[in-house]
């Protein structure tokens, strides 16, 4: 049997951090399917699900343990249920942009209106730069695109940023 | 018969070449290549090298869509040519020859674009929102551009907003 686990691993950023985790990967046998990194300001940061054999499991952990104390890097592992492992999220159907002056409140504003009305976020990005705050998130909002639409309005207006809903037409060309 | 190829089969990655010859053969090839699309799932378009053959032809029919939108129907085009283009759109793509794989792609918004009939007729046609992304998307087949080239993540998003 297979099991996937879950790896968050951050640390300061430098040339070779995915060389370093990967290399422990690979002499653990266990296989990278997918994986998001980013550099947040000077902080590298993973998150990798990786599948392994049962038998596997405390070679890895032993493996990760002796990664931390050698790189510094902090490593979190959890291991996914077969239904978390196996489950395909939503496609996105739209993407939202923000912009305008940073302000307290305008991730909570924007992602609180589409709780509201059952909406999910597929991805987002942010970034504050000076003044100026940029927010994108993918969302799958199916066919409460009009309402999602009207409730950013309002949320445009109350905070005075920019915020555009852009529908994703899609098909297999 | 012609095989549906896919990534990572480095025809698809190769420059089609312009058709010179509008023919009998090129009337037969045609017919294959829309088969082609036809038997794929929910496909609206297909281009000539997704069977390996490395000629410059498209067909789209976007009244093939899974949502409906405004379109010319079936369109044949030999030798496909983006005159004019504005805007910027956002959609989701996916492609016969990229299985279980969508990803964001941005497209401009309205584009014309000249190409000939099967006859060697040079035709005109201005679109626009869905029918000009698949357009693009095809074309780009022509010249070994695949969407996963010009996916966009929410991060590349931002990177444009800024400037």
């Amino acid at each position: 049997m297979n099991q996937s686990i879950l790896l968050s691993i951050s640390g300061k950023d430098r040339a070779g951090i995915v060389r370093d985790v990967s290399e422990v990967l690979l002499h653990a046998h266990a296989n990278i399917e997918d994986s998001s990194m980013a550099v947040l300001r000077g902080r590298f940061t993973m998150m990798l699900i990786v599948e392994l054999e049962d038998s596997g499991l405390s070679s890895l952990k032993a493996a990760l343990a002796e990664l931390e104390q050698r790189t510094g890097l902090t490593v979190q592992s959890q291991v996914l249920s077969e239904d978390e492992a196996s489950h395909i999220p939503d496609e996105p159907d739209c993407v939202i942009t923000v912009s305008g002056a940073d302000k307290p409140g305008i991730v909570f504003a924007v992602t609180d209106v589409m709780a509201e009305i059952g909406v999910s976020v597929a991805d987002v990005s942010t970034r504050a730069r000076g003044e100026v705050y940029m927010m994108a998130l993918e969302a799958v909002a199916g066919d409460k695109l009009n309402a999602l639409q009207t409730k950013l309005a309002g949320v445009s207006d109350k905070l005075s940023v920019s915020i555009e809903v852009h529908q994703l037409d899609d098909g297999v060309m | 018969m012609y095989e549906l190829l896919t990534l990572p089969d480095e025809r698809l990655r190769q420059k089609s070449q312009p058709i010179t010859q509008f023919d009998k053969s090129l009337h037969k090839f045609v017919e294959d290549l829309e088969q082609a699309m036809l038997d794929g799932q929910g496909g609206v378009g297909i281009a000539a090298p997704q069977l390996g053959v490395l000629k410059r032809i498209v067909i789209v029919d976007c009244s093939l869509g899974l949502h409906k939108n405004k379109n010319h129907g079936r369109l044949i085009m030999v030798n496909p040519e983006i005159i004019e283009q504005d805007g910027e759109v956002l959609g989701r793509e996916g492609c016969l020859s990229v299985p279980e794989w969508v990803g964001t792609v941005p497209r401009a918004r309205r584009i014309t674009v000249r190409y000939q009939g099967l006859q060697g007729k040079t035709h005109e046609l201005s679109t626009k929102a869905f029918e000009a992304r698949v357009i693009q998307h095809e074309i780009d087949h022509l010249d070994g551009i695949l969407f996963i080239d010009k996916v966009v993540s929410t991060k590349d998003l931002i990177r444009r907003m800024d400037t």
